[in-house]
């Protein structure tokens, strides 16, 4: 009987090994493998690709996915007479350091990377240890808007992408005291980002004057029901609430607030997309998210090239079921991965990392005319000019997005940003943040 | 007191949930002595199955929360035959390295196969009511009644059925119940099975108000295990009533402490129940 | 000695192989991986003497490697500490946590024993995620120093910036470890431990306090699990509660039970083998967690006593098979 039920269970099991060897495609690394007359110069990837993160790390992958293929598809490129292509390696870390640093050795021993990118902070931080060692340096293209991290890790390998938050506390924070709000309740992730965020969101929103009637926290990865929170939070009776975390939660934290009866405005953390919460809501998404401020969603963007990014996007990931809608990681990402290849170019190496690294300021500025987001230069610490962007809904419609430029020293510099801005995307609303924050 | 009220809803609707996950938890413990980790993962499995029996083939909710049950019973008793019963004669921890290995199998699966993102089962009751004062959608109710119905019909299904019987007597003794010829392997089947189609259930009474994900089983799971420890080791009426204590506990020490660390209270809770009386609320012996 | 060494000259090969290894210029990722299994393996071993020696399922385990690495990494980072000094003071908090945690929840048993515990660890992470003045919450600890450099009387020093020298401190507290459990479980102690896992009862009646039996040996074994942990703080550099989530108990266990509860080199087998094994998945892509599943159902179905016991009983049964032939005797009945 024992024996009969052992060969019972082998017997799926071998049918099902059988049918995932010859079903799936080896996927995880080899993206392409054409057999090329070109050099191959490999962009390495350690992020989440299963587990609560995944989706935001794959939004990730697929913005350099995309953007190598573009390069390569356009010839690759071109060093000395030599051409280069492409290839991205990339391997899942489902959010654990422990399993980033082991992809970090694979990605420089078996394929040789130079570049890697890597998209969640604390598995960031364990790289910013070891990517200066004589003989094995490579540059850290890091996905994080923690402002002022950059200065409290200096690295000379690191490059920073996405805007520091900063610019989008203080300029929601603007907006909601622009729409007479004063009580303010907050509910957000407790993971990392929720909570810097939302500190540093009280600290300018009681500067301005507002008061914090609530500070609460939820597990948007983990938890799916907060009305706990929620019934506290409106008990304090705040004319708004700050919420955010990752896209799912924020949707069922703005649900559940309506059920229980908040007739209040929200403003979100910039982690949480709009279109997708909106997207997720359905047909009374509107009603729901109504006065709602929000980074703005990608096909809102002032950028011309927008509407062609997501169409191929949507066909290359969205219709695969790789994606659920285009979204800003994507285009920064996409938008970093051809600032390294052109500064591969510039600095005619594809293997002196530091060379690659001061090459990145000089191919810089790159604009949304041309890519679908904009990097304008980038700082002494690494942190590359990324334009923010907000928009609020009002009475059951997007109003237009707000730009923030952080980076102007002075007011002339900002004059002649906005200057620039509105001759070359005609209606621009441009703010300006200063950062890092004068004390 | 209206807050009060409001919270006190809040909690019995999160206690609905962990009682018909912990109740399978139980069951599967009282007949198997093994526990069940990878329980949360069935639960997530119920809410896809639901989800795409509602958006492929049209089915409308309540027949697709049915056939969900159904499909999760069979799935169980499959998953019981081919793992846990090969390993009926092996330790505890031996049942737990197989539990994790179907939790990985499951999880993974799933997000390869659907994708990492979450889906949505539209909500068949999206209006909100008000009781003395506090907001209650729908769904919740119904959450909340459909629950209670669940239990019932659970507690007349073991104290007035002949099989019903049978389970009880290998609960409480197995080699017994062997002797006077219950057929042990079927009942344990059908335990694994039955607490399955449970945990589909809950998935799928919830499913409308949150969202489908890989993971949404994982920290449930461990709430489950809280309780049936904490109502005591294969306790049914222990198990029932310490899902709302846990759901009260987190509603009103959420709401009223501290949010960030409503989830220790939970936890910290068990520790302390147990400093007391090592055996949980309802447990009789030593496990 | 002679006759030692002929008993156990295949350890001593083993041992050698270990040592010699670096010299043969593996790539990082190799060392990286073997460095990291050291520290496994010292956890495990950990795991070992209160789960497979005392049978009592300890789930906070890689609760205590979380406080370990966290206790280094602050301070080293706040205190300035050095990790020489850090590491033992590590070690000695475990131990201590483990006392105070134990008292209560060791009057449990079995099952009630495993979920409080494993309740202990999700109170540890969701402390290490929030309690933001002491761990950094949820952004983590960054920048751990490297241990300062052991001065030599005529080298000069050992520094540790390669990942030699870090194999080789690991290594060397990997033997500690082993040696403190070899003596432990070969003692009078250690038999008592194993008397309270064969039958608790018995084990009390013949007059064995086991309740501070269960207590020392959850001490011990939390000692070792703050060792692992102040290692893996000083591999990584920078920690974030997730080292102290309940998925690294698991990973331990998994290591444990494969690798061969109850033995001294299971658990080091297992903390080589099964990261290995994940390793080499990578290459199938994104089913690599599936079959990963599988694999553990199937070698648990088919090795309940891991790859140790298999091991063991394929070793008996040749010796067996040669003792048979050189009697000369034939067993028809074997075959």
């Amino acid at each position: 009987m024992k024996r009969f039920s052992k060969n019972l269970l082998l017997l799926p099991a071998c049918l099902l090994a059988a049918v995932m060897a010859a079903g799936c495609p080896p996927a995880e690394q080899e993206e392409e493998e054409e057999v090329a007359p070109a050099g191959e110069v490999v962009i390495g990837y350690s992020g989440p690709l299963s587990g609560p993160a995944a989706e935001y790390g794959q939004d990730g992958l697929n913005g350099i996915i995309m953007a190598v293929e573009d390069i390569n598809a356009a010839g690759g490129i071109v060093i000395n007479g030599q051409v280069y292509n492409l290839r991205v390696a990339y391997y899942d870390d489902m959010a654990d350091p422990t399993v980033t640093m082991t992809n970090v050795d694979r990605l420089l021993d078996r394929d040789g990377a130079i570049a890697i990118f890597n998209m969640v902070y604390t598995c960031t931080l364990p790289m910013l240890e070891i990517n200066r060692e004589a003989g094995r340096e490579f540059l850290i293209m890091a996905y994080t808007s923690v402002p002022l991290v950059e200065y409290q890790h200096a690295n000379e390998l690191a490059v920073w992408l996405p805007p520091p938050f900063l610019g989008y506390v203080e300029t929601k924070a603007r907006k909601a005291m622009e729409q007479g709000w004063r009580r303010c309740a907050i509910v957000v992730d407790s993971g990392a980002y929720g909570q810097a965020w939302s500190r540093t969101f009280a600290q300018y929103w009681q500067a301005m004057g507002g008061t914090i009637t609530y500070d609460g926290k939820g597990s948007y990865y983990a938890d799916t029901d907060f009305s706990t929170q929620i019934t506290a939070a409106m008990a304090t009776n705040p004319e708004f609430m700050l919420i955010g975390g990752p896209s799912k939660g924020t949707m069922l934290v703005a649900e559940q607030a309506r059920e229980l009866g908040f007739e209040g405005g929200f403003v979100f953390l910039d982690q949480a997309k709009i279109d997708w919460v909106a997207a997720a809501l359905g047909e009374n998404a509107m009603e729901i998210l109504d006065n709602t401020i929000a980074v703005v969603a990608v096909e809102h963007s002032i950028y011309p090239t927008i509407p062609e990014f997501t169409q191929r996007y949507n066909e290359r990931f969205v219709e695969q079921g790789k994606a659920t809608i285009v979204t800003w990681e994507a285009a920064i990402q996409y938008t970093s991965t051809y600032i390294l290849a052109k500064a591969m170019e510039a600095a005619g190496s594809v293997d002196d990392i530091f060379a690659i690294r001061a090459a990145i300021n000089g191919v810089l500025p790159v604009y949304g005319t041309e890519f679908p987001y904009e990097f304008h230069g980038i700082t002494d610490a690494g942190r590359l000019h990324a334009v923010g962007s907000i928009a609020m809904i009002q009475d059951g419609a997007y109003q237009p997005p707000i730009t923030i430029y952080w980076w102007p020293q002075n007011q002339a510099e900002f004059d002649e940003l906005s200057a620039w801005a509105k001759e070359t995307y005609g209606e621009v609303i441009p703010v300006w943040v200063q950062y890092p924050p004068p004390r | 007191m209206e807050l009060f009220f409001q919270q006190t809803i809040n909690g019995i609707m999160l206690g609905s949930t962990y009682v018909l996950v912990a109740l399978g938890v139980t069951m599967i413990y009282g007949i198997m002595r093994l526990p069940s980790f990878a329980h949360g993962h069935f639960y997530m499995l119920g809410a896809y199955i639901t989800f795409f029996l509602i958006t492929l083939y049209n089915f409308s909710y309540w027949p697709a929360l049915i056939l969900s049950m159904v499909v999760l019973f069979f799935i169980g008793g499959l998953v019981e035959r081919i793992v846990f019963r090969p390993l009926r004669e092996q330790s505890q921890i031996s049942n737990f390295i197989a539990a994790i290995g179907i939790l990985l199998f499951i999880e993974h699966m799933v997000t390869v196969i659907w994708g990492p993102h979450s889906h949505r089962i539209p909500n068949p009751y999206p209006e909100h009511i008000y009781l003395f004062g506090a907001s209650v959608s729908q769904q919740r109710l119904i959450v909340i009644l459909a629950a209670v119905v669940l239990i019932a019909l659970l507690q007349l299904f073991i104290k007035k059925t002949v099989i019903g019987f049978t389970m009880e007597a290998t609960a409480q003794d197995r080699e017994g119940a062997a002797l006077v010829g219950i057929n042990v392997n079927r009942v344990s089947s059908l335990t694994f099975s039955i607490a399955c189609a449970l945990a589909a259930a809950a998935a799928s009474l919830v499913a409308p108000i949150f969202v489908i994900v890989p993971g949404m089983g994982s920290l449930l799971v461990m709430k489950a295990m809280v309780i049936f420890i904490l109502g005591g080791l294969g306790s049914i009426p222990g198990a029932i009533i310490g899902g709302y204590i846990l759901g009260l506990i987190e509603a009103l020490g959420g709401g009223y402490i501290s949010s960030e660390y409503k989830d220790v209270f939970a936890f910290g809770a068990l520790i302390l129940i147990l400093a007391i009386k090592p055996t949980g609320i309802f447990g009789k012996g030593a496990a | 000695m002679h006759e030692y060494l002929r008993k156990k000259w295949f350890y001593f090969l083993l041992l050698l192989l270990a040592l010699v290894f670096p010299l043969f210029g593996p790539s990082r990722l190799i060392f990286t991986m073997l460095i990291l299994s050291g520290i496994w393996s010292i956890a495990t071993l950990g795991l070992n003497l209160i789960l497979g020696y005392t049978g009592q399922a300890s789930l906070a385990h890689g609760a205590f490697f979380g406080i370990g690495a966290y206790a280094v990494g602050i301070m080293t980072t706040r205190l300035g500490l050095s990790f020489w000094i850090a590491l033992p003071l590590a070690s000695f908090l475990c131990a201590a946590i483990g006392f105070l945690i134990g008292l209560p929840t060791l009057r449990t048993k079995g099952a009630y024993f495993a979920i409080s515990t494993l309740a202990f660890g999700i109170i540890v992470f969701i402390i290490a995620g929030n309690w933001s003045d002491l761990t950094g919450g949820h952004m983590g600890l960054p920048a751990i120093p490297r241990p300062n450099p052991i001065p030599l009387p005529l080298a000069g020093e050992i520094s540790f910036t390669s990942p030699a020298a870090r194999y080789y401190l690991v290594l060397f507290f990997l033997l500690l470890t082993l040696w403190v459990m070899h003596r432990v479980v070969f003692s009078l102690q250690g038999y008592s431990f194993m008397a309270i896992r064969n039958n608790e009862n018995l084990a009390e009646a013949v007059g064995i306090n086991t309740f501070r039996n269960k207590l020392l040996s959850f001490m011990v074994a939390n000692f070792f699990a703050g060792l692992a942990g102040g290692l893996y703080a000083m591999q990584l550099g920078a920690l974030s509660p997730f080292i102290t989530h309940h998925v690294l108990t698991f990973n331990l266990i998994i290591y444990l039970i494969l690798g061969g509860v109850a033995t001294l080199a299971g658990p080091i087998i297992g903390a080589i083998t099964v990261p290995f094994i994940v390793d080499a998945l990578f290459a199938i892509g994104p089913y690599r967690m599936v079959i990963f599943g599988v694999l553990l159902i199937v070698s648990i179905i088919y090795f309940p006593r891991g790859l140790m016991g298999g091991l063991t009983s394929l070793w008996n049964r040749t010796a067996d098979y040669y003792r048979h032939r050189k009697d000369g005797v034939r067993h028809a009945a074997e075959s």
